[in-house]
């Protein structure tokens, strides 16, 4: 007994000392956290945001922190930290998370919280969002364009409601608007991890027939390019441009440049015009596109690439939205 | 569906089927010495890795795979340590490994990564599939069974040996007693920590083989939590293999054309939720739990840690 | 006289050292973890020091250990209970989903009852859908057979998938783009009992719980019933105990238990179902209750160091950057080494019944 509670003494007085040790820093500067669903590593669409925060670490003063892989129920307990250890800006890159966000920002009115995609907002939770579909209907419209088989490809990580209300819709419209035999097979791998399972996948398009592969799957996209590689086939790349990692292959690219979203929300932070609200910044805004790959535009039908700025001219003028591509698709009987 | 399809399903189902098949046999062979292996998850994330990173050290195939092996054998000894010397709980100690292997891969992964050994371009050498002469022109069949690469071979070779090795000779006997009681086979003399000791480091080799299978021939290239489950999966492959070696064979085989289906319907545009189909592998087992192929029966021993007095 | 007073002496010494024993290995995990931390180019004792400041220092971010600590405590009593009846349930996360499924059905299609009668309802439906989960691992075990272990881990794989189908499929509302249910009423939160912290109703209810538990088990007859079969099936059987009665009740609290835990996050944190409700309670858990040796007083403690280490990961990575796959390597540690350790208790305690006999 008397050995315990000297353990316990010695504890509590190694832990006062700690707390003790601990000093504060005066002056500081502004403090930017980012909170990750996912573990950095996973390439895409988590890694860009890594980028953006580190592109924004070395262009402005600032102090960073991200916290990786917060799953549904640590999301609030992540916020909390952030904001008791005196963060000025709180970044969240899921729209899952908008709720558990808007519920603790209103715990701390001084903080200033941002998610990225989202479709709810606070007076101090700004919404940052790419528009989910634009540049998603330009890749559909390249593949519809290089296709010979008329037969391609969109592979997807997990099946969700955004997935197919605004992902694959705009996909399949982009692909028949280029080209009206078209048929767009959407696959959903089920894992973000599974680089296994996206490889055979992706053979199996192939094997199908596919011969235009568009995968928006995080780590599991190299593997894809590499069967589309072996196999002779076109690939698109998603998120950054992709041609540096198959120059012969990924024809081109659906990007979304780091500079926005993350880095744009740290940037309007700092230039002291991040409001609450929601903000979509699509094409015209820069936040998203499609690259050609320089070096295959050879490659591209005759006025193929006309074709393509045609539809995103109209994309930018406003004249396409998603909710009319998801009338048209009901009313032309395309399931989505 | 036609032939063409037919056959790239059933080709797909196999390559998805054999690092199922190699953890299944390495917890087989632990499993009926009376051990549980929860572990395998962690054992064949360890093959994956180490064997990714032996390959991209050295550039040697062969190198990669041996490394994959220690690593699954020393994950197989702590094992064996833990629970056949220090008689710990069974689960938990896999449960840790798991946690355990998840972590350091990762963290290794990350340091190859910011060191720069790997770069977003790496890539490394894989086995390629071997087209048996012959056999591999004809029509079906050869694109089904002969176009595989040589660790696909060797699984199949693996199932005949450890079925001849449990029924035919006198240390897989013992194995099976060990299994079944082993105060009896204490008793008759054999050396019931040796054959546990014995078994659990093969099952290591084996689960790791497996992952390694996935980094050294399916993808070449190591990511955080590549095994994705397939750990876990495996537990269900031996049950609904009945505690046997070919019943496993079978097992990993329906289960690989399970995960194989999965993709396959998506490819020919047939719209059911993927979580249902997702779920088949374990309803299947539950049906086989339940008896619709026959009474499966684990060894008596199964879990029980054994004291020599 | 002296030799009866110096065998009790050394019997509360060797208690006391079971005790101590799996919390050395605590220690010692913590210590190897800080060989992994400095490999990361990071100072481990900084790290330390800043996850016992951050936790500590905050009232708010304190609280959060114990949205881990409700459902964590619930998994390991489920564990324990179980273990202590002969029976390995080690399904807990499929049980813990399907109790947040009827507990959230509850919770969202029964409107308007009083919090008093909708929060116990809702308990009590969690209850149910977890009991009956594990339910059906008991049958498949008592008629057929078959082996629990596996079983139980089966039927944990066969929830979460059902349940992510029934959320995105059923649950989800028809204007959401986000694969959740709707929140549950009002009525059936867990009112917070400090005010702006996660410290609520769930609290209580599970150290309540905890300690009924360890009533249950010790102090009642049915208890007795339950360790008997659990010690010696043979014995218990020749001693007139109904194993199946024993073995079922045992099976029905320790599912309905596991669904508590689910239910408890439901009603105490997300207020809703959600996909991915348990970041691996159910594992976490069962290390817990191991570390306590499945002694429902010690699951409080350990279910608490294992939550705050939960919190203590996330702190270390925002305030020091320690990579997160580290936290994963040292919590693997802790269940190797505890469950290591178990052989120093183990004879330890051999000693001591030896000593009695």
């Amino acid at each position: 007994m008397g050995k315990n509670k000297l353990f316990s003494g010695v504890f509590i007085l190694a832990f006062v000392l700690l707390i003790g040790f601990s000093t504060f820093a005066l002056a500081e500067p502004l403090k930017v956290a980012v909170i990750f669903p996912q573990p950095i590593t996973s390439e895409g669409w988590t890694k860009s945001g890594y980028d953006g925060l580190m592109k924004a670490k070395e262009d402005f003063d600032i102090e960073i922190s991200y916290q990786e892989n917060v799953s549904a129920g640590e999301i609030k307990e992540a916020l909390r930290g952030y904001a008791a250890e005196g963060y000025d800006l709180i970044i969240v890159h899921e729209m899952d998370y908008i709720e558990p966000t808007i519920e603790v920002a209103e715990e701390y009115p001084d903080i200033m919280f941002a998610v990225i995609y989202g479709y709810e907002s606070a007076d101090n939770v700004a919404v940052v969002s790419g528009t989910n579909w634009e540049a998603n209907c330009l890749a559909g419209a390249v593949a519809g364009l290089m296709t010979k088989t008329n037969k391609v490809g969109f592979m997807i990580s997990h099946d969700s409601p955004i997935a197919h209300e605004f992902l694959n819709a705009a996909f399949i419209y982009g692909a028949r608007k280029i080209n009206p035999e078209v048929e767009v097979i959407t696959t959903f791998v089920g894992s973000w991890d599974d680089t296994v399972k996206g490889k055979e996948l992706a053979k199996a398009l192939v094997k199908e027939g596919v011969d235009v592969i568009y995968s928006q799957c995080g780590v599991i996209n190299r593997a894809v390019l590499q069967v589309c590689e072996e196999s002779g086939i076109w690939a698109i790349g998603a998120v950054e441009d992709m041609s540096y990692l198959a120059p012969q292959t990924v024809i081109a690219s659906a990007i979304a440049p780091t500079e926005y979203l993350v880095y744009g929300a740290i940037k309007d932070m700092i230039n002291g015009t991040l409001k609450g609200g929601n903000v979509i910044k699509g094409i015209k805004d820069g936040a998203e596109d499609i690259v050609f790959n320089p070096s295959l535009k050879d490659k591209l039908p005759e006025n193929g690439e006309e074709k393509i700025m045609e539809l995103r001219q109209e994309i930018i003028e406003g004249n396409i939205t998603i909710e009319q591509i998801r009338e048209e698709l009901t009313k032309q009987n395309v399931k989505f | 569906m036609n032939l063409s399809t037919l056959a790239s399903w059933f080709a797909m189902s196999i390559r998805l089927s054999i690092p199922l098949l190699y953890a299944a046999l390495g917890g087989l062979i632990l499993f009926k010495s009376g051990v549980f292996n929860m572990g395998l998850e962690g054992m064949m994330l360890i093959g994956a890795f180490l064997g990714f990173y032996g390959v991209l050290v050295t550039d040697s195939l062969w190198i990669g795979l041996l490394t994959a092996i220690i690593g699954g054998a020393l994950l197989g000894l702590l094992l064996a340590y833990v629970t056949v010397s220090l008689g710990g709980n069974q689960l938990v100690i896999g449960l840790g490994i798991n946690f355990f292997i998840l972590g350091l891969t990762g963290f290794f992964f990350r340091l190859l990564c910011n060191s720069g050994l790997v770069s977003d371009t790496t890539r490394i050498a894989n086995f390629s599939s071997i087209n048996i002469p012959f056999l591999s022109t004809l029509p079906f069949l050869g694109e089904i069974f002969f176009k595989h690469n040589f660790l696909t071979y060797l699984a199949i070779l693996l199932v005949i040996l450890i079925n001849w090795f449990f029924y035919k000779t006198t240390y897989g006997l013992g194995l099976l007693a060990v299994g079944e009681s082993p105060e009896t086979a204490n008793s008759a003399g054999i050396n019931v920590y040796l054959i546990r000791y014995i078994a659990a480091i093969i099952s290591g080799i084996l689960a790791a083989t497996g992952g390694a299978f996935l980094t050294l021939t399916q993808v070449t290239r190591f990511s955080e939590n590549i095994t994705d489950g397939r750990g876990w999966l495996a537990l269900a492959v031996i049950i609904f293999g009945k505690y046997t070696p070919w019943g496993t064979l079978g097992a990993s085989l329906v289960f690989g054309a399970g995960l194989g289906l999965v993709l396959q319907l998506q490819v020919l545009g047939v719209k059911i939720p993927i979580q249902i189909v997702q779920m088949l592998p374990y309803v299947l087992t539950i049906a086989a739990l339940i008896g619709v192929v026959g009474k499966v029966r684990g060894p008596s021993a199964l879990g029980r840690p054994f004291v020599k007095d | 006289m002296e030799d009866g007073s110096i065998r009790i002496k050394q019997e509360r010494y060797n208690k006391v050292f079971i005790t101590i024993i799996p919390f050395g290995a605590f220690f010692i995990a913590l210590f190897l973890g800080a060989v992994l931390i400095f490999l990361a180019g990071i100072n481990p004792w900084e790290a330390y020091n800043y996850m016992l400041y951050s936790i500590f220092g905050n009232l708010r971010l304190f609280s959060e250990v114990f949205t881990h600590f409700v459902p964590l405590i619930f998994c390991a009593l489920s564990f324990a209970v179980a273990f202590k009846g002969g029976f390995f349930n080690v399904g807990q996360e499929g049980q813990l989903y399907f109790g947040a499924l009827t507990g959230a059905l509850v919770g969202i299609y029964i409107q308007g009852l009083p919090a008093f009668i909708h929060i116990p309802l809702a308990l009590l439906a969690g209850f149910i859908g977890g009991a009956f989960w594990c339910w059906i691992a008991g049958i498949l075990k008592i008629k057929l057979g078959a082996d629990e272990i596996l079983n139980t881990i089966m039927l944990s794989y066969l929830s979460i998938l059902l349940i992510n189908f029934i959320v995105m499929y059923f649950l989800k509302p028809a204007n959401s783009y986000i694969s959740q249910s709707e929140k549950i009423a009002r009525s059936a939160y867990f009112p917070k009992i400090i005010p702006n912290t996660q410290i609520n109703l769930g609290v209580i209810l599970a150290l309540l719980i905890a300690i009924i538990v360890y009533i249950f088990l010790f102090r009642s007859p049915a208890g007795y019933e339950v360790r008997a079969i659990g010690e010696n099936l043979e014995a218990a059987n020749h001693a007139g105990i109904n194993i199946i009665k024993g073995t079922m009740t045992v099976i029905i609290i320790s599912g309905g238990l596991s669904g508590l835990a689910g239910t408890s996050i439901v009603m105490g944190t997300q207020y809703r179902l959600i996909p991915a409700l348990s970041p691996g309670y159910g594992f976490e858990g069962i290390g817990a209750a191991v570390m306590a040796r499945n002694n429902p007083l010690g699951i409080i403690l350990t279910t608490f160091l294992f939550a705050f280490l939960r919190v203590g990961a996330g702190a270390m990575q925002r305030g020091v950057g320690v990579p997160l796959p580290i936290s994963w390597a040292i919590e693997g540690i802790i269940m190797i080494l505890v469950t290591a350790s178990e052989y120093l208790s183990n004879k330890i305690s051999a000693n001591l019944i030896g000593g009695r006999a």
